[in-house]
């Protein structure tokens, strides 16, 4: 086909192909964010929100001050692109994922053992927490999800993976205030697990909600 | 804070990221303008993976519906020559063309049949001595060939920053992996290719390169 043939062609279908402006899309995805957030926090609530459960205020400010720092480097990450406006290689994706993980588990159990807290509870399996973590997780999980929905065209399983893991750290800090338990293992299935399932769910969803098309040939 | 490119840095670059970010902000007049700045290296990129005309401009064509449906994503100062090719290497993927490797590897007269046809070169072939073109020629499949041989990895490193220009930040970025791997995919993909030409650099029946002509060309790549 000729240069000028393909050009006219292209010109002619992109005015045909229905596109949200960046102010468009900056509002809608807002809208969608921010209403995922309410969701997780009123689910948080409802569960019973911020119980100290034996824990001292001053061990819960400082867990979650140091969970919060963790969390919000590790979001960081994971949310902004690069400055050629790429979403980020695998192996930071994966650093911003374990890094934070690595810190909460050690700051959270190094404080419960500070305060004589982190003696083993086999009552406190973690189920509660990993169900929680899911549920709040997967409500931020499904808002992101759906404000990119086929607006991705680089790379959306990645920006899906990254979706999941920064939904699972967000949860993390909910979770951080509504459970008492610095046993380990509670912790890491509790805690970290969630995480881990929510990054890969992000993964096959992204890789399957993210895509952007172009138009059918023949459409 | 806006992001800053830091790569190509040449007029058309500058042009087509005005033009984009005018088209993210809905100004549909400026589209001809960002066209006209990348399609030809978007044509270009998908050349170097397959010869199938049709299939080149599905790519093209797909390529830029893509950026269009995504506008809205484009972050002020980015690259967006850096997201096109990144977009048409994905569809290449998508659509089966598989690189540099779809083309016959056997450097075949016929299949590098561009030379062939080229008057130009035909005019020139008829005055300058035979054995120069001859020789030429096979350096020139050598390197084809030795570039063919490279690992997927280091012929996009290359590519996008021996051919391309960008920066090796900028091409690590778009290829999503660390900076120090691919200064090492570059630098491991030059000196194959450096290799391949020195190691048939010995003319028949003339003098091989000097050591310090191999130091020379060493430095070079």
């Amino acid at each position: 086909m000729e240069p000028l043939e393909r050009r006219n062609r292209i010109l002619a279908s992109i005015g045909e192909i229905p596109a949200p402006t960046r102010r468009e899309l900056v509002r809608r995805q807002a809208w969608l964010v921010i209403s995922g957030l309410l969701g997780a926090l009123t689910l948080f609530w409802l569960e019973g929100g911020l119980r100290a459960t034996g824990r001292p205020p001053s061990l819960i400010a400082w867990t979650s001050l140091g969970t919060s720092c963790f969390v919000g480097v590790g979001m960081w990450f994971l949310f902004t692109r690069t400055r050629s406006g790429h979403r980020r290689g695998w192996s930071v994706l994966g650093l911003a994922t374990i890094v934070p993980i690595a810190a909460f588990v050690l700051w959270r159990y190094g404080l419960g053992h500070l305060y004589e807290l982190a003696s083993p509870w086999p009552t406190r399996p973690g189920y509660r927490c990993f169900a929680m973590s899911v549920a709040t997780g997967g409500i931020l999980l499904c808002a992101l999800l759906i404000a990119w929905r086929r607006l991705d065209p680089m790379s959306p399983t990645a920006t899906g993976t990254a979706f999941g893991a920064g939904a699972g750290l967000g949860s993390a800090l909910l979770i951080d205030l509504w459970c008492p338990v610095s046993y380990l293992p509670h912790l890491l299935v509790g805690h970290v697990l969630p995480i881990a399932v929510l990054a890969v769910v992000g993964a096959a969803a992204g890789r399957w909600m993210l895509r952007t098309f172009g138009r059918r040939p023949g459409a | 804070m806006p992001p800053t490119s830091e790569h190509p840095s040449g007029p058309d670059n500058r042009v087509a990221n005005e033009a984009m970010d005018r088209y993210a902000d809905g100004d549909a007049s400026v589209f001809p303008i960002l066209y006209d700045a990348i399609a030809p290296r978007i044509e270009g990129f998908v050349k170097r993976r397959t010869r199938d005309a049709s299939r080149i401009d599905d790519i093209v064509q797909q390529t830029f519906e893509r950026i269009h449906r995504a506008r809205g994503t484009f972050i002020r100062g980015s690259d967006v020559l850096s997201w096109a090719f990144k977009i048409a290497r994905n569809l290449c993927l998508d659509l089966g063309a598989q690189g540099w490797r779809e083309r016959p590897a056997g450097g075949q007269h016929g299949d590098d049949g561009d030379a062939h046809a080229d008057p130009i070169a035909a005019a020139v072939a008829e005055v300058v001595d035979a054995e120069r073109i001859a020789t030429a020629r096979e350096t020139l499949e050598r390197l084809v060939r030795a570039f063919r041989a490279l690992p997927e990895p280091q012929q996009l490193a290359l590519e996008l920053v021996r051919v391309e220009g960008f920066s090796m930040a900028a091409a690590a970025e778009n290829l999503g992996v660390t900076l120090p791997s691919l200064k090492m995919s570059v630098f491991r993909g030059a000196a194959a290719l450096r290799d391949a030409v020195l190691e048939g650099a010995q003319p028949r029946g003339g003098r091989g390169p000097s050591v310090a002509e191999k130091e020379q060309l060493r430095g070079t790549t």
